[in-house]
């Protein structure tokens, strides 16, 4: 298993602005040590380096899909268990329900509140290690 | 306790953070729009191209996460609409005409301005609550009309008026365009010119070449050079719903469609007044069956609020109940003015003739003896509530428009406002007013002003709910019950018809010209009774009228 605590996120979205918010949402009040970069093969690259203890990526990226990120982890034992959240602006009940199929830990819609990210993450968190 | 003043600096310093993100979004926005539409007005020209519009569309929707992320949740909702029509228009393979274009240009406009104003604004931590009930749309999806029609300008005069009309528009050439998953829905209506570059078509073979292509029947209006009997009469043997001879006056044609869209009918209502309750469940459950709508009422005495609220078509009462008989009841409910027109109908065990002769005269219109078997029950009470409910229509509806009466929607109004106080609820008003309706009159006649009034009917019948209560208060003066909807929404609505209303083109034999509509918007609970919602709107109306008329103004605001 991964570390007991979150500390490391690994955050990918190609928007600069939302990157910026979440990374000082994330930090501040959660005081997670955060790694954000602007699409998906980017995020592929630094995994091995950075080595997160969870991953947050955007659904809609012009280079690669928050599935298909997934998917790229998934394929790498060492990440395997790591817990990966969607972040979406997409609000089609539909949509949202294929994304959660996906085997996604959760999903985050777009715009959100930068006030409580941290405890929604840390949720999931505690959620993906039983307890 | 240490934790506690822990998280406390954190907020405090995330606060900080993100007030220095909203500067620097704030000061690179209106760089940011404006890159945006000269993008969009690139992509207007020669060079439309699906890949161009949705490289647009991502960054709109982007915009939408980052600004309501930082709070900007007014110009968020801004955005979001703004998607929505994007979307709308890469699921189509046309360009954009020249008003919807228009039309995406004024929302990025409008989302500087939202952004702007929320700055001025303390930063409102609700504004997340509501956002997961952004995408609940506005208004029901368009009717989609097919028009075959090879005389270009016809075409295309058809296409624009109907469109300002919220009609969705598919155009072919020719009837043989029209083949089998050609059309991705069912229209509300096919309009086709039976002269076609083959020859003039007869009604049968357009219906049957319709019927194929869409592989149901839909309603077929058709248009032709020919008045002769004999193809008109071959029209209807085809089935066709209505026949115009070119040239076509564009408001017969629009009157057809309104016609031809307006929703089915409701199922009747049937009011059930029986102390037993096992014979009630039986009469409901037969007529339920049969399709009809029903409320049983086991106490009379709360026959009258269920009157006001259910609104029956028929009340199915019995004679002899504790408390009161139904007579007594039939008496009191036709006391009330609005209520003399609902048929009741009498069931008892009485066996007596010459006793329900006498419940007949004190307000009955029929009489059975129970036990009533369903197949005598439904079609006497359907009969009863066909006749009650085009009785009423008369009675409630304006002729000219038909929409509601002045007292007809004030009583709807008040149900709506028993409706949103009971379940906290959200209601507004909308009082609409046609700018310089007396000079429309004066100068091209009473006709055209009528015509005038009609097209206002039906561009609102096109675009609000079903859900949503029209009537016309007299005059030119237009009332609108928008349930569920706040003022700002509201606001919206109303101004999407008064920009598609500004630009109808009224017809007058000579030429055409266009008017425009003033609009005042009161909300719940804001005003809290029906008589304060209407004189709300009215107050905001009167302003409208004065700032300049063409505009929307919410009760309370200012400007």
């Amino acid at each position: 298993m991964g570390a007991i605590t979150l500390q490391r996120i690994l955050l990918a979205d190609d928007e600069p602005d939302i990157l910026e918010i979440s990374r000082i949402a994330l930090e501040t009040v959660g005081g997670f040590e955060v790694s954000v970069c602007s699409s998906g093969k980017k995020l592929l690259e630094r995994l091995s380096e950075f080595e997160p203890d969870l991953v947050i990526v955007d659904v809609l990226m012009p280079d690669m899909t928050g599935p298909e990120v997934l998917e790229e982890i998934r394929r790498r034992p060492e990440f395997d268990a790591v817990p990966v959240i969607y972040l979406t602006g997409v609000i089609q009940e539909e949509e949202l329900e294929d994304l959660r199929k996906t085997g996604v830990a959760d999903v985050i819609l777009k715009p959100f509140d930068p006030m409580t990210l941290a405890d929604r993450i840390n949720g999931v968190w505690k959620g993906s290690h039983g307890r | 306790m240490e934790g506690e003043r822990e998280i406390s600096v954190a907020s405090e310093q995330l606060e900080k953070e993100l007030a220095r993100l909203r500067g620097n979004f704030l000061e690179k926005l209106p760089a940011k729009l404006q890159a945006l539409v000269e993008e969009w007005n690139v992509l207007q020209g020669d060079s439309w191209s699906q890949d161009g519009a949705r490289a647009l569309h991502r960054s709109v929707h982007g915009l939408i996460g980052t600004a309501g992320s930082l709070g900007f949740a007014k110009m968020a909702k801004t955005a979001r609409r703004l998607e929505r029509r994007l979307v709308a228009l890469l699921e189509g393979t046309q360009p954009p005409t020249r008003d919807v274009s228009t039309e995406v240009i004024e929302w990025f406009e409008r989302m500087g301005e939202d952004a702007t104003s929320e700055a001025k604004k303390a930063f409102d931590p609700s504004s997340f609550e509501n956002m997961a009930e952004w995408g609940t749309p506005l208004f029901e999806p368009r009717n989609l009309i097919v028009v075959v029609e090879q005389e270009d300008p016809f075409a295309r005069e058809l296409a624009l008026q109907l469109g300002h009309f919220g009609f969705e528009l598919q155009m072919f050439k020719k009837i043989d365009e029209m083949v089998s998953g050609s059309v991705e829905r069912r229209p509300a209506a096919v309009i086709t010119d039976l002269s076609s570059p083959d020859g003039e078509l007869t009604g049968e073979e357009v219906a049957t070449k319709v019927r194929d292509a869409l592989g149901e029947v839909v309603p077929l209006v058709l248009v032709s050079n020919r008045s002769d009997i004999e193809a008109r009469l071959d029209a209807v043997r085809a089935g066709c719903s209505s026949y115009f001879i070119k040239p076509v006056n564009f408001s017969d044609v629009l009157e057809t469609l309104d016609r031809l869209t307006r929703s089915e009918p409701e199922p009747y209502r049937i009011l059930i007044v029986d102390d037993e309750a096992d014979t009630a469940d039986f009469h409901a459950t037969s007529l339920e069956s049969a399709g009809l709508e029903t409320v049983t009422v086991t106490d009379p005495l709360e026959v009258m609020s269920q009157i006001v609220e259910f609104q029956p078509d028929v009340i199915l009462m019995d004679v002899y109940m504790p408390g009161c008989t139904g007579l007594e009841l039939a008496m009191v409910i036709r006391q009330e003015e609005a209520f003399v027109g609902v048929p009741i109908v009498f069931l008892s065990r009485e066996t007596d003739r010459m006793k329900q002769i006498a419940a007949l005269g004190e307000g009955g219109d029929d009489f059975f003896t129970k036990p009533v078997l369903p197949e005598q029950l439904v079609p006497a009470v359907s009969a009863r509530a066909q006749r009650g409910r085009t009785l009423r229509l008369f009675m409630e509806k304006d002729g000219l428009t038909g929409l509601f009466r002045h007292s007809r929607i004030i009583e709807q109004l008040e149900v709506a406002v028993r409706r949103a106080d009971r379940q906290h609820g959200k209601l507004a008003v909308a009082m609409l007013d046609i700018d310089g309706f007396k000079e429309v009159n004066d100068e091209h006649g009473h006709l055209v002003g009528d015509q005038v009034l009609k097209a206002l009917a039906y561009l609102l019948r096109q675009r609000l709910r079903m859900s949503d209560v029209l009537g016309r208060f007299g005059g030119d003066e237009y009332v609108v019950v928008l349930p569920d909807t706040d003022g700002e929404s509201a606001m919206e609505k109303m101004d999407d018809i008064r920009r598609n209303f500004a630009a109808i083109d009224h017809e007058t034999g000579h030429g055409t010209f266009t008017v425009t509509l003033s609009c005042g918007v009161g909300e719940f609970p804001a005003a809290l009774t029906s008589h304060e919602l209407i004189a709300a709107a009215d107050e905001a109306l009167y302003r409208a009228k004065r700032g300049g008329r063409n505009r929307v103004l919410l009760a309370g605001d200012e400007g």
